[in-house]
């Protein structure tokens, strides 16, 4: 019998999958609002080509990450049909837990005084 | 303007013929949809000038994720398979297989154009070949003495076979100056890593070996 993966299995995320899956945190969306949703977040710093774009959403809807919710114009932008994107419960979880791993990650760094513009111990 | 954009779709669906087919008739469409709307918006914002930033930034993007598709696909044949089987990474499948195209392309090049243009290309895609052999060795699991060796050579061959295939090596050089040095330059890009006679210093010591003993002749 396959043991299903755990999602810490699947960390760290690519910085691409990542964003995507937290733009997708709040609900679903077409691929140009996750577009535009990473720019936001990101303050844009990362923008995703359509090729990135689609090639991991492709990888994520392998892995069971997210799945496709139907496909309807958006009515902010035209009449024309859009594809939307959710997260399922592995892709929840799996996006929790590389929250997880990066807030880990900058509490360490806080604890070298890193952050917050003090200096760093070896620095003292 | 409205035309211009118009022509910017259209040259973007059709660069979509790089992907993979299964691939393309998936996303291509939505891929499609997606550029429509970043141009636009980005035309509304920051004009002729974003547009073209705007491409820069998707041309570097179709490039990297095309090759990544292919790849992907490459995992799926025969030979990917059978590599994986036999534990061996499939990136040396593809990398042989990119080797043997570009000395083909070379040879090709050289039968066909008789100006010095040939010559560039056959020495200059015997020396990628040369190295990227080299690093497929170099990354194997299995690192041996004789393996070691057995790179070290290839690189070397792939410095001196170009000017070896001229009938008149030293007259080549010195005709053909600009060459040397876009032979170096291509040996510093495609280098592998690791070793201390892969590095940069090195190419450029074995470039003048091999010069001095052109000139020498």
């Amino acid at each position: 019998m396959v043991t299903p993966p755990t999602p810490d299995s699947f960390l760290p995320l690519t910085p691409a999958a990542f964003h995507i899956l937290l733009a997708l945190a709040d609900g679903e969306k077409h691929g140009y609002g996750i577009m535009q949703e990473v720019i936001a977040l990101s303050d844009g710093q990362i923008k995703l080509g359509p090729g990135t774009l689609y090639g991991t959403i492709k990888r994520m809807l392998s892995d069971g990450w997210i799945e496709e919710s139907d496909e309807r114009p958006d009515p902010e932008l035209d009449d024309e049909r859009r594809r939307y994107y959710r997260l399922t419960d592995l892709g929840n979880k799996v996006v929790r837990a590389e929250a997880g791993r990066l807030s880990r990650l900058v509490s360490a760094a806080r604890a070298k005084r890193l952050l917050g513009g003090t200096r760093a111990a070896w620095q003292l | 303007m409205t035309t211009k954009v118009g022509l910017s779709e259209k040259l973007y669906r059709s660069l979509l013929a790089i992907y993979p087919t299964d691939y393309r008739r998936e996303y291509g469409p939505l891929m499609a949809q997606v550029f429509r709307d970043m141009q636009r918006a980005t035309h509304e914002q920051e004009g002729v000038m974003g547009v073209a930033r705007l491409w820069l930034h998707t041309a570097i993007d179709l490039g990297a994720t095309a090759g990544a598709e292919h790849y992907a696909e490459f995992r799926r044949t025969m030979m990917g398979k059978t590599l994986e089987k036999l534990e061996i990474d499939p990136r040396y499948g593809a990398w042989l297989l990119i080797t043997a195209m570009i000395i083909a392309a070379g040879v090709l090049t050289k039968a066909f154009v008789k100006e010095s243009g040939g010559s560039l290309v056959l020495g200059a895609s015997i020396l990628i070949a040369a190295n990227l052999l080299a690093a497929i060795i170099m990354e194997a699991a299995i690192r041996t003495r004789g393996l070691i060796l057995v790179s070290a050579c290839i690189l070397i061959a792939g410095y001196l076979l170009p000017i070896v295939w001229e009938d008149d090596p030293a007259r080549w050089l010195q005709e053909n100056p600009m060459n040397i040095w876009l032979i170096l330059l291509l040996g510093l890009w495609s280098r592998p890593r690791g070793m201390w006679w892969m590095m940069p210093v090195t190419a450029f010591i074995l470039g003048a070996i091999q010069v001095a003993v052109s000139l020498l002749l």
